[in-house]
């Protein structure tokens, strides 16, 4: 999604958030460096709310009165105290994600870039930089095609549509 | 002599009394995994790992491990940040991000850079809700509002 904003000379007007187990300062700085620009947690507020995993969600008998419609169940979880703790994991994850941003040398978050990334691979320590593939500014409106996936699925997009284009 | 008769549990029907103990077992077997066996890294979906770093954040106690990483820094995947030669010092954690940042648009919304995803509230329960959006409010930001 980055790569083709930038490739259409869209990226400056359009913000990108992300989500999806992404629970740590670690993980938002990675997801940063990847091209979002904020994250949004569910499971992890659950967490704070009093979560405990136990995966009954679906079934209205959550122990903990997070996912529950049954008022005696709900009255479990306190909401001034854990008004307070959904404060807190917000507050603490971010003065978390400040201390990562501080020992790169950054003044923001969206500064981290795939650049600022180190991964261990098979062929040794390499940044996450060398490892995603990246789209030269305005290069999709110039017509290149910089990687497989823009040659098989941009020839079959239209703006009107989300069906796509029919093929020779 | 009811559990040999039933048909629905063939291992009722074979050993009518201890075939209850398994059943017993089996019915508390995610208690004892969690609480036991699971390791600490395992994921289902979240790790204890991932679920004492959010608990202890939540509730202000020290989110710090000392004596080291417990993690495998030599494995294939491990990734890190780099340190600076020239860290900075922030005067605020209240990172922001500016949705609408375009001179074309009339409402742009300052949202912190660490929001409530959208989950599905209908199933979550009023007391929950209220007290994710007055976590919210207490910051000013905001969660997205979806009914899925």
């Amino acid at each position: 999604m980055h790569n083709t904003l930038v490739g259409l000379n869209l990226r400056e007007r359009i913000r990108l958030g992300c989500a999806g187990k992404v629970v740590s300062a670690f993980d938002i700085a990675r997801m940063m460096a990847l091209g979002a620009d904020w994250w949004n947690a569910a499971r992890g507020y659950m967490f704070a709310l009093g979560c405990i995993q136990a995966q009954s969600c679906h079934t209205g008998h959550c122990p903990t009165g997070v996912t529950t419609q049954d008022p005696v169940r709900q009255k479990a979880l306190v909401v001034p105290d854990k008004t307070e703790r959904v404060h807190r994991f917000h507050q603490h994850t971010l003065i978390a994600l400040q201390e990562l941003v501080q020992a790169a040398g950054l003044t923001h978050p969206g500064q981290i870039t795939a650049s600022h990334i180190v991964r261990g691979t098979a062929q040794g320590v390499t940044l996450l930089a060398n490892q995603i593939p990246s789209v030269a500014p305005g290069a999709l409106l110039a017509g290149q095609m910089p990687h497989e996936v823009f040659k098989l699925y941009w020839p079959l997009a239209a703006a009107d549509s989300f069906a796509p284009l029919k093929t020779a | 002599m009811r559990d040999l008769r039933q048909t629905r549990h063939s291992v009722l029907r074979n050993y009518p009394l201890i075939g209850h103990v398994r059943f017993l077992l089996e019915w508390i077997r995610p208690e004892i995994r969690q609480y036991f066996v699971e390791s600490d890294r395992e994921m289902v979906p979240f790790s204890r790992q991932q679920r004492s770093l959010i608990y202890q954040r939540a509730k202000g106690e020290s989110d710090k491990r000392p004596f080291g990483t417990q993690l495998d820094v030599g494995a294939l995947g491990y990734e890190w940040i780099n340190h600076s030669l020239l860290p900075t010092a922030l005067p605020t954690h209240d990172f922001r991000v500016t949705i609408g940042a375009h001179s074309s648009c009339t409402q742009p919304y300052s949202a912190s850079v660490f929001s409530i995803s959208a989950m599905s509230f209908g199933a979550s329960s009023a007391n929950a809700i209220l007290a994710l959006n007055g976590g919210a409010r207490r910051c000013g930001w905001c969660t997205t509002r979806w009914w899925a």
